[in-house]
Order: C-alpha cells, then structure tokens, then sequence
C-alpha cells in the first residue's frame, strides 16, 4: 500500500514508523521528505457531519436512506469506524437496530445491522385478524390458543391452536452492506453540480421460520442494490449548508426485508425512488426530510385455501394476502446533532404507513452513532 | 479552472448525464442572495479579518495535527498573505499578489487531514469572531472548493 506518497524510504518501512509513531501520540513529520500532514491510518481528518448518521440498515446516511457518504470519518488515507444503536417506536410495533461499520479510505464503506422488529401485543391483534379472515367455515370457531407456533403453516396453527404470533414474536433479519464511492465529494466540489456518488448493495438475511416464510410465498435471503447520489452546498439554502440526496433503489425487499424478499409472484425486483433532505443550522445540528419507496409485492397466494392434513378444516389465507401486502413508503422528519466527532445523536418523527395490516405506523425514532 | 477538475469535470459527465438534470434544479438553491461586498461588512471590514485571521493562525499553532508543519513558516507575512486573500474573497478594496494556491503548496504533499483541520481552526475562529453563519459559509465554501489545487496526497485508493 503506498500511504505515504513518493519516498526514499519503503512503503512498508514507513508505515512501521508512522505506526510507532500514532502510537506514541507524537503527531510530527517522520521523515524530512514526509508528505505534509500524515496522518495515523485510523484518523478522523474529515470536517465534521461528514460521516453523516446511521441509516436503520446499517449504512452511513439518514435514519431510512444510505447516502454516498462513506461511514467514519477517515480521509482517503485513513480508516474509521462506527457502531450504532437504533430505536423505533410506532403505534403497534417497535423496532430496533444495532451494528457497526468500517469505513475504508473514504472509498469503501462496510456495515453489519441487526434488526429486530417486535409485534409486542399486536402479535395476537394479527392472529384474531388472521383467523376472522381465514376461518370461513360456517359454525367453527376457535378459542384463543395459549400455544404460540413459530410460523404461519396452517397445519401447525391449526394442530397448536390459532395463535400464530401470540404476545411476544420478533422478527429479526441482519444485514451486511457494502458501498463504495465511485466519484465526487460532498465538501471539495463547491463550484458546479457534481454530487458525491455511491453504490451499495445490502445482503439481508432474514430469520423467519422456513414455513411462515413459505406461507407468505417469500425469500428468507435478499440482496438489494441501490445508487447514492449526495450534494452538499456549503453555502446553499439562505446561506446555510444544505444537502441533498437522490437514490435508486433496486430491491425485493418487502418492508426492508422485515417481512422477507419477493412475493408469490415472482422475484418482485423493483426500480425505486428515495430522496434525502437537510439543512444545516449551524455546524451541529442538521433539520431535514426523508422519503423512501418500498416494493409492493404480493404476499400468501390469492387462491391461497390452506387445507390441513388430515382434511381438517381450510383456512382462507389468501383472503389475509392483500392487507398483509399492503405497504406504504417510508417517511421521517429528522434533527440530527453533532457534539463532536465521536458521536451523533438523531431523534425524528416517523411514518412507515400501513405494516402488516396495520396501518398508521407512526412513532418516535432516536438513533446514536459513535465515531472512532 | 484547474487541470484536475476541468478533467474530472469532462469524466463526470460521462458517469452521470441524467444525474445533472436532477442536481442542476437543485443547485439553484445554492445560489446566494448576498453580494460580495455585503460579506466584506458582515466580516467587519479589514480590521474585522485582522482579527479573524489573528485567531485563526493562533488556532493553527495550537492544533497538534498540523501545527508542525508551521514552525519555520514566517508568520507576519503569512497573517498578511491571509487578510489580503480573505479580504478579496469576501469582495473588500484588497489584492491578492502571492502565490496561487497551487503554485504555494507544491511538492509539499499536503493530506486531505491537513487540508480539514485547517479548515475546522478557520471555522472555528469565525466562529469566536461571532462571523454570520451565511458569510462564514461563503468562505468556507470557496477554501472547499480550492482543496483540487491545495491537496495532492492519495490515498491507497485514491
């Protein structure tokens, strides 16, 4: 790796040097030909704000959307390092997510998310709902199950009793991101248009029973593609810092992969929009909007009869498919504050629209990113 | 402007011609209201950038990452290169005559690091000088976009 520009020295050499060097704490040149300014390999020499907040999927942006800016704030000769804890609390349901991220040279961008999103009570909301719908057949109803079967199969529901969810269920899915910046700088390209550009590509994983997903007809594992384009005028809307960012979503992921990937319809890769507004209030704290659209896929198949073996009684899933599948795109208002570098605070105002049948899923999300 | 981003300006349209439509409508926004010489009193005249320059250079010497690189550096006459500098770009009655930026930092392989710190001792000195945030950014905006002719280091990966 050449970290240190033209020398006499080897690259290798120096870098041993310039270890010792950061380690010690003694910031001076190490040579008489070093290049001015060198810097330990895990600095933070970029201005602050750059390293943005954590976006719910791990990535370096705002509270929904990944932006091109890549996470930390290590310049291109320096690597940085972030983690963040998530918390959303919606109407019904809350949500949270944890990981950490490395940013590579101001080039290359790593995350790993973990999400977890609770039912809470709304768990046996969902399985009433579930069975008003799907039990058609006339003079048969169910008491309330005291025994929670993990998934949706229709055999174990009905061999365990109607409680799908019950009062506690989770879904979590992880999530491991990978962006690199193909051009331009948020801060250095001041004089004309050209935004910061990215691309990422999120590889999901979500932990839902096999047969709960088989019976909303969708993926466990997805992988989603999406292209960054961010802009920051430092003297921009009323002489504040403003910024923008424009993405292109390529995803099958049906509520960002909480409820899988696909549908039964096919893959269900769609071409989306998502958009990213701030202003910057002063260095430290930054007011903006978020927008982000989600694929609508089919979920349980629409002649979806569930016949239990043993010619039990059929449970109508598909009548349950249309307000499963039914979603809304993403939506917040955000104020993010940077004390310093090492931390970033984002509290905002939420609306994820309809989740799960559900609908008005608006709440309360704080989020903390800590900056190495 | 400069060769390198004349030449990244060529390559960049290639990249993204449909991204331009998009984010020529948006930089529209940035287009400020203010003209220069309402900057020149908002930053308190030459007397107001004396000052502002005084802190800012004292910020530099109490930075520890990039202070070093100053110790042989002459500072009365950097101090007056500065005000002469910041004085033009905020549109008062001062001319420049020193080195370009590029010609000035030569050879010096100045980092990207370097370049930011510098720019945070500055806007940190404006902001002790209580300099309006719509002026300080009209100048932190123009050091922004002089980093093509001031930083010459790459990184592993550019």
């Amino acid at each position: 790796m050449k970290i240190m520009g033209k020398s006499a020295k080897s690259p290798a050499t120096k870098a041993v040097i310039l270890a010792v060097a950061c380690t010690l704490g003694a910031m001076v040149p190490v040579a008489a030909n070093a290049a001015i300014g060198s810097s330990c390999l895990f600095g933070q020499g970029r201005i602050l704000g750059t390293g943005a907040v954590t976006a719910i999927d791990g990535a370096a942006g705002g509270g929904i959307n990944p932006w091109a800016v890549i996470s930390g704030y290590g310049t291109n000769q320096q690597i940085g390092a972030t983690a963040f804890y998530s918390h959303v609390l919606l109407n019904n349901y809350n949500l949270n997510a944890y990981g950490a991220s490395v940013g590579l040279f101001n080039r290359v961008e790593i995350s790993f998310a973990r999400q977890g999103f609770s039912l809470g009570n709304t768990g046996q909301v969902l399985d009433n709902k579930i069975l008003g719908t799907a039990v058609t057949t006339p003079g048969v109803s169910f008491p309330y199950g005291t025994t929670t079967t993990a998934g949706l199969a229709a055999d174990k529901a009905f061999a365990g009793g109607p409680a799908f969810f019950g009062s506690n269920y989770d879904l979590n899915q992880d999530i491991v991101g990978l962006k690199v910046r193909l051009f331009g700088n948020v801060i250095y390209d001041q004089n004309w248009w050209e935004p910061q550009v990215s691309v990422g590509v999120d590889f999901h994983h979500n932990e839902m029973p096999k047969d709960f997903a088989a019976t909303l007809g969708v993926k466990r594992n997805g992988v989603s593609y999406y292209l960054s384009a961010t802009k920051v005028w430092i003297n921009g809307l009323f002489g504040l810092t403003t910024l923008a960012d424009v993405n292109i979503d390529v995803t099958n992921a049906n509520q960002q992969g909480l409820l899988g990937f696909g549908g039964v319809n096919g893959m269900g890769y769609k071409v989306l929009p998502a958009a990213s507004v701030g202003v910057f209030l002063n260095r430290h704290v930054v007011l903006g909007a978020e927008y982000r659209d989600m694929p609508q896929n089919q979920l349980i198949a629409a002649s979806g009869t569930v016949v239990t073996p043993g010619g039990g009684i059929p449970l109508h899933l598909g009548a349950v498919g249309d307000a499963v599948s039914k979603t809304s795109a993403w939506k917040d208002v955000y104020v993010a504050w940077f004390p310093y570098k090492q931390l970033s605070l984002t509290a905002a105002y939420v609306d994820l629209g309809t989740i799960a049948t559900e609908k008005n899923q608006n709440g309360l999300y704080l989020s903390l990113t800590t900056s190495f | 402007m400069s060769f390198i981003q004349t030449s990244s300006r060529l390559s960049a349209v290639a990249k993204g011609v449909a991204l331009a439509a998009g984010f020529t409508a948006v930089a529209m926004m940035g287009i400020s209201t203010a003209s220069a010489q309402d900057y020149y009193a908002q930053y308190g005249g030459k007397a107001g950038i004396t000052k502002l320059i005084n802190t800012f250079v004292g910020n530099v010497a109490n930075d520890p990452h990039i202070n070093y690189y100053f110790a042989h550096t002459n500072i009365p006459h950097l101090k007056y290169e500065l005000v002469q500098q910041v004085c033009m770009a905020v549109g008062g009655p001062c001319k420049y005559t020193g080195l370009s930026m590029r010609k000035a930092h030569e050879g010096m392989g100045v980092t990207e690091s370097a370049f930011n710190y510098l720019a945070q001792d500055m806007m940190d000195a404006m902001q002790t000088q209580r300099i309006p945030m719509s002026a300080q950014n009209y100048l932190i905006a123009i050091l922004a976009s002089m980093e093509p002719q001031i930083v010459t280091a790459n990184g592993p990966l550019g």
